[in-house]
C-alpha cells in the first residue's frame, strides 16, 4: 500500500518528467548508450557482401579462411541505479534534501530507461548494501524502484560507497549502465569505480547543497554531523571559521573531481537548488555523444 | 590561636545542586541550536572563535556565584579562639645563711659529701627551676638574702630566675672573723622589707599581681647577732601577711667542720655539735602561718621543698577569648591571602558574567 502523499509525489515526478524525458532524453538515451548494446554472437565464414572491417584476422590466420565476426545489437540495456541512502544525503538548505534530489534524478533516470524498454535496476546503500532489485522491464516495476527511493528507511548512517559498487559489480552478469547517485562524501571509493569503469559503464552522479561549499552566517551553532553523530560549536559569525571551512571544501571537491575525471567518466553534478532535473542529465548524454561522435 | 571554619546553618548546602542550573541551560540551548551538516568532517576541523572557545565560561561563573551564594546562606564562620594565661605568682625570698658553720659538712649530693651551704644552693636551685622532682616556680618572684653577722639583700625579687640562680650559686660561706655570727633577726626583717616593697609596687594600681607572700629561712644556728629580734622580725612578716618557712638545716648531733689549713686546703675535719635555735624558728613560723622544718640531709631538704612548693600555690588561669567572622560578609585570610567576602566574590562573578554576556558573548544564548 502506498501513502497518498507518496503516490501523489510519485505522480508528480512521472508526469512532470514525461514530456522531457519523451522529447530530450529520448534521441539520446540509446544512441548516448550506444555500442554497449552490441553484444558478440559468433564468427562465420566471409560471404561476399559483408564488411570488410567486421574480418577477424585471428581466426581467419588461423582457419586459412576469412571469417567475420558477427554482433548482435542487444536491443535493451540493462541500467542499474545505485543510490546512496547514508546520514549525509539526508542534508540540504535549498528546496530539497540532497536524498530527495537523489531519488527525484533516479526516477527521471528510471522513467528515461522505462520508456526506451530499457531493465532498471535499483541498489540502495549506505554502510551497507540496504536494497538490491534486480534490473527489470516495465512501469510497474519502475514506479515499485521509485517507491523504494522515496520511502526506504535504510538502517545504516554512515557510507561505504567502494563497498557497495564492489558489491553490485558482483552481483552484475551482463555489462550494464550504472549510475552512481551519491554526494561521494566517503573514501577509498575511487579504486572500486574505476575497477567497475572497465567492465560497466558507470555514471557518476554527485549531489550537493550549497551549503556544502559555504558556511551560512548564522551566529553560533552546534553542528551534528548525521552519519557520526558528532557535535561540535562552531562560530559561523567568524570569518576565518568560514573561511577555513571554505578552503577545506573546496580542497575536497576537488580531489574528488580529480579522482573522478582520472576513470574517464561523464559525471553529473547537481545541486538541491536545482529547478530543472532533466537538463543535467540531458546535458551528460549529449557530452557522450559528442565524445562518441569524435 | 585556634581558628575553625564552620557552617551555623549547614541544611542551607542542600541547595547546592542549584549550582547545575546554569549548566541545564546551556545544554537547552545546546539542543536548541543544534542542526544538521553533512559536513561534520571539515566542521570538527573549524578553528574555535573567541565565542565558541568561551561556551563554558558563563556556566562556570554562573554556577561559582550560585555555589557562593548557597555557601553564603549556610553562613560560614571563622571561629579565633585566643586563649591567655593570667598567672598570679607568689613573692618568695629566700633567706640563706652563709655563716661559717654552713661548712659543716653533713649533706650529700649525688653520692659526694658536701656542705650545707651548697646543699642548700643545690635544692634551692631546683626549688626555682625545676628538676629532681620539683616543678619549679616559674611564675613566681623570687628574690634572695644571705645573711651571717650581717644581713645583705643580693637579688631583688624577680622573675628573672638565671640571674637569680647565678647569685646564689654565688654565695660565698663568711670566713672572716668580722663576718662570723647569725643574724636571724636582720636578715628576716631586711627580707619582709624586700617583699613589702615589692608587693606595694606590684599591686600598686589595684591589681593583685602579686598573690601571696612567703620567706624561706634557711639556717643552722641560733640568733647571735643584729639588732632585730627574731621574733619582731616574724611579728613584722605576719602584719604583712607573710608566712615564714624555717629550715633548721644540719644534722642531729655532731656534724664534720672541715679545718683549713694554710693555703687553703683541708687539712682535717673538726666534729662539732650542731646547736639549731629550734624552738624560735618553730615559733616564728607558727606565729606567721608557715612552718618549721628540719632538714638533715639533701633528701629531706628536698621534701621541705616539696612541701612548699605545695603549700605556695600559684594562681594559674586561663581566659578563652572568641572571636567569630561571618565569612559571607567578612573578608578573610586564607592561606596567607586576603579573601573578600563570599557574597562580595559572587557578586563579582555575576558581574563579570554580565560583562561577558554583553560583549563576545552575546550570541551564545545568555
Amino acid at each position: 500500500m502506498i501513502a497518498p502523499e507518496l503516490a501523489a509525489k510519485i505522480r508528480r515526478i512521472d508526469i512532470s518528467t514525461r514530456k522531457a524525458v519523451r522529447e530530450a532524453v529520448a534521441g539520446r538515451w540509446h544512441s548516448a548508450f550506444k555500442g554497449r548494446g552490441m553484444e558478440f554472437e559468433e564468427v562465420r565464414p566471409y560471404v561476399p557482401g559483408d564488411e570488410v572491417r567486421t574480418i577477424d584476422w585471428n581466426v581467419s590466420a588461423r582457419t586459412g579462411e576469412p571469417h567475420v565476426k558477427v554482433f548482435r545489437e542487444e536491443r535493451e540495456l540493462s541500467i542499474v541505479l545505485a543510490v546512496d541512502l547514508s546520514g549525509s544525503l539526508q542534508y540540504g538548505t535549498r528546496g530539497r534534501l540532497k536524498r530527495e534530489l537523489a531519488a527525484e534524478l533516479a526516477a527521471i533516470l528510471a522513467f528515461s530507461a522505462v520508456s526506451n524498454n530499457d531493465k532498471v535496476g535499483l541498489l540502495l546503500f549506505t554502510d551497507r548494501v540496504e536494497k538490491w532489485v534486480p534490473p527489470r522491464r516495465g512501469r510497474g516495476h519502475v514506479l515499485r524502484l521509485i517507491r523504494e527511493l522515496l520511502a526506504f528507511e535504510p538502517v545504516g548512517r554512515g557510507t561505504n560507497l567502494g563497498g557497495a559498487i564492489d558489491e553490485l559489480a558482483r552481483a552484475l552478469h551482463r555489462p550494464s549502465v550504472l549510475f552512481v547517485v551519491s554526494d561521494f562524501l566517503d573514501r577509498g571509493w575511487e579504486q572500486p569505480i574505476a575497477r567497475t569503469g572497465l567492465r560497466h559503464d558507470v555514471i557518476p552522479v554527485v549531489v550537493e547543497d550549497c551549503a556544502e561549499r559555504q558556511l551560512p552566517k548564522a551566529g553560533i551553532v552546534a553542528f551534528t554531523d548525521p552519519e557520526t553523530g558528532a557535535t561540535r560549536l562552531v562560530d559561523t559569525s567568524s570569518r576565518a571559521v568560514r573561511r577555513h571551512f571554505e578552503s577545506a571544501a573546496a580542497a575536497a571537491s576537488e580531489a574528488r573531481d580529480r579522482a573522478l575525471s582520472r576513470t574517464q567518466m561523464e559525471a553529473v553534478r547537481v545541486d538541491t537548488d536545482c529547478a530543472d532535473l532533466v537538463e543535467p542529465i540531458v546535458a551528460c548524454l549529449r557530452r557522450r555523444e559528442e565524445r562518441r561522435g569524435r | 590561636m585556634l581558628s575553625a571554619i564552620s557552617l551555623l546553618q549547614w541544611p542551607f548546602l542542600l541547595l547546592l545542586p542549584l549550582a547545575a542550573l546554569p549548566w541545564l541551560g546551556r545544554l537547552r540551548w545546546f539542543r536548541r541550536t543544534v542542526a544538521i551538516h553533512s559536513r561534520g568532517d571539515l566542521l570538527a576541523q573549524a578553528p574555535a572563535s573567541l565565542r565558541t572557545g568561551t561556551w563554558w565560561l558563563s556556566p562556570v561563573l554562573r554556577s561559582l556565584a550560585i555555589a557562593l551564594v548557597v555557601l553564603s546562606l549556610a553562613r560560614p564562620v571563622l571561629t579565633n579562639q585566643e586563649s591567655r594565661t593570667f598567672t598570679e605568682g607568689a613573692a618568695i625570698e629566700l633567706v640563706v645563711d652563709r655563716s661559717g658553720s654552713m661548712l659543716a659538712e653533713d649533706f650529700t649530693i649525688g653520692r659526694d659529701r658536701t656542705n650545707r651551704l651548697e646543699a642548700v644552693k643545690h635544692v634551692a636551685t631546683n626549688f626555682i627551676r625545676g628538676g629532681e622532682g620539683l616543678t619549679g616556680r616559674p611564675h613566681d618572684l623570687v628574690g634572695l638574702t644571705v645573711f651571717a653577722r650581717f644581713a645583705d639583700s643580693v637579688s631583688p625579687l624577680t622573675t628573672d630566675h638565671d640571674y637569680l640562680v647565678e647569685a646564689l650559686d654565688g654565695t660565698r660561706p663568711a670566713t672572716e672573723q668580722s663576718e662570723s655570727g647569725t643574724a636571724i633577726g636582720d636578715a628576716v626583717a631586711l627580707g619582709v622589707e624586700r617583699l613589702r616593697d615589692t608587693m606595694q609596687s606590684a599591686n600598686r594600681d589595684g591589681h593583685e599581681r602579686v598573690k601571696g607572700a612567703a620567706l624561706i629561712l634557711m639556717t643552722d644556728g641560733e640568733n647571735n647577732a643584729g639588732d632585730t629580734d627574731p621574733m619582731s622580725a616574724a611579728e613584722l612578716a605576719k602584719t604583712l601577711g607573710i608566712r615564714v618557712y624555717a629550715i633548721g638545716v644540719g644534722t642531729r648531733g655532731y656534724a664534720p667542720f672541715p679545718v683549713h689549713g694554710p693555703g687553703g686546703r683541708i687539712v682535717t675535719y673538726q666534729q662539732q655539735p650542731v646547736t639549731i635555735d629550734e624552738e624560735l624558728l618553730t615559733a616564728m613560723a607558727d606565729a606567721t602561718g608557715g612552718k618549721y622544718f628540719r632538714a638533715t640531709d639533701t633528701d629531706g631538704l628536698k621534701k621541705i621543698y616539696e612541701a612548699i612548693d605545695v603549700l605556695e600555690k600559684t594562681r594559674v588561669e586561663q581566659r578563652v577569648n572568641t572571636f567569630h567572622r561571618d565569612l559571607a560578609v567578612q573578608g578573610f585570610g586564607l592561606g596567607g591571602r586576603d579573601v573578600p567576602p563570599l557574597l562580595a566574590l559572587a557578586a563579582a562573578l555575576v558581574a563579570l558574567d554580565a560583562l561577558v554576556a554583553a560583549t563576545w558573548g552575546r550570541s551564545l544564548g545568555n
